[in-house]
């Protein structure tokens, strides 16, 4: 049963006002629409849209990444074989003069 | 409920004072009303979660068996009818009554409720001065929900005017119509379906 906000009198069934203390506890009207389950609904849809389009992007980005990656190990590679050749050239420059 | 149980709970917290009751510790006063059912009830409900300084207090409604019990906040004062009798209003005091009047009736309109007839006699004053719009209770069907979606702008329109008229002269306007020029002009237009709104006519008579 409910009870008056103020004197926590015990009251009839639908009553708002208090007898006892003449308190009339008017029921507040909500402002806001109530969130109705469709509309939930949407927004779930867009937020798994927008998980969707962050994925696409960073795979896309992955992607882009690899390739650089890859031209920067080949032009390594490309590097460390002519210092190798390099290092061959001097070494048998230095056992040819016999030193 | 039965209305017999009913009234031993209000005897419980309540002196009854003719046909008030006054609480027994802080001295305030409500008024009960018992209508028969079948009743439009649904206008009093909306106007259970409504305060306005011009319109009747509604504090409670009470479901009996064969019957509904209204409670309304009481406020010592007499009618309009009665307080002009034997005297008229000052424009000022006329000023005063229309402006509260059109207050209350604008609050009732924006919920969609309509007065199916508005007399001096539901209109009353305060000792404190405060105009109140209320019942008399002649009749069964006080309030009326309107039917449209909204309520018609024009609605009242010429029960207002009548009562700026009655106020003035203590007569209907086809008894006698008020003779100042520009108030029997607004009176006129009133009466004639003219002003667009309550609200217009409240403007109009401010600006008197």
């Amino acid at each position: 049963m409910a009870k008056c906000p103020c004197c926590g009198q015990e009251l009839n069934q639908n009553q708002i006002f208090c007898l006892n203390c003449m308190t009339k506890s008017i029921p507040q009207k909500e402002i806001n629409p109530p969130k109705s389950k469709v509309k939930s609904i949407e927004s779930n849809i867009v937020f798994r849209v927008i998980i969707v389009l962050v994925l696409i992007v960073a795979i896309v980005y992955m992607f882009f990444a690899t390739q650089k990656m890859l031209e920067v190990v080949k032009e390594y590679n490309d590097v460390s074989s002519r210092v190798a050749q390099h290092q061959l050239k001097y070494n048998y420059n230095f056992l040819d003069k016999g030193e | 409920m039965t209305r017999k149980e009913f009234l031993a709970l209000l005897n419980k917290h309540f002196d009854k004072e003719n046909n008030i009751f006054v609480h027994k510790q802080n001295g305030e006063k409500i008024s009960v009303v018992f209508v028969q059912k079948p009743f439009e009830i649904e206008p009093f409900e909306k106007l259970l979660s409504i305060t306005n300084a011009n319109l009747f207090d509604v504090l409670d409604i009470y479901d009996l068996q064969n019957e509904f019990a209204l409670l309304f906040k009481y406020t010592d004062g007499n009618c309009i009818t009665e307080i002009y009798q034997n005297k008229i209003a000052s424009v000022a005091d006329m000023k005063n009554i229309i402006v509260s009047v059109c207050n209350a009736l604008m609050v009732l309109h924006m919920q969609g409720i309509t007065y199916p007839k508005l007399d001096p006699e539901d209109v009353f004053v305060s000792s404190g001065g405060l105009v109140k719009v209320g019942f008399s209770w002649r009749e069964k069907q006080i309030l009326e929900m309107c039917k449209q979606k909204k309520v018609p702008k024009k609605t009242d329109c010429k029960q207002v005017g009548e009562l700026m008229n009655f106020t003035l002269t203590g007569h209907t306007t086809s008894e006698s119509l008020y003779e100042g020029k520009k108030i029997a002009g607004i009176i006129k237009k009133a009466i004639g379906g003219k002003y667009e709104s309550v609200e217009d006519i409240k403007i109009a008579v401010m600006k008197l």
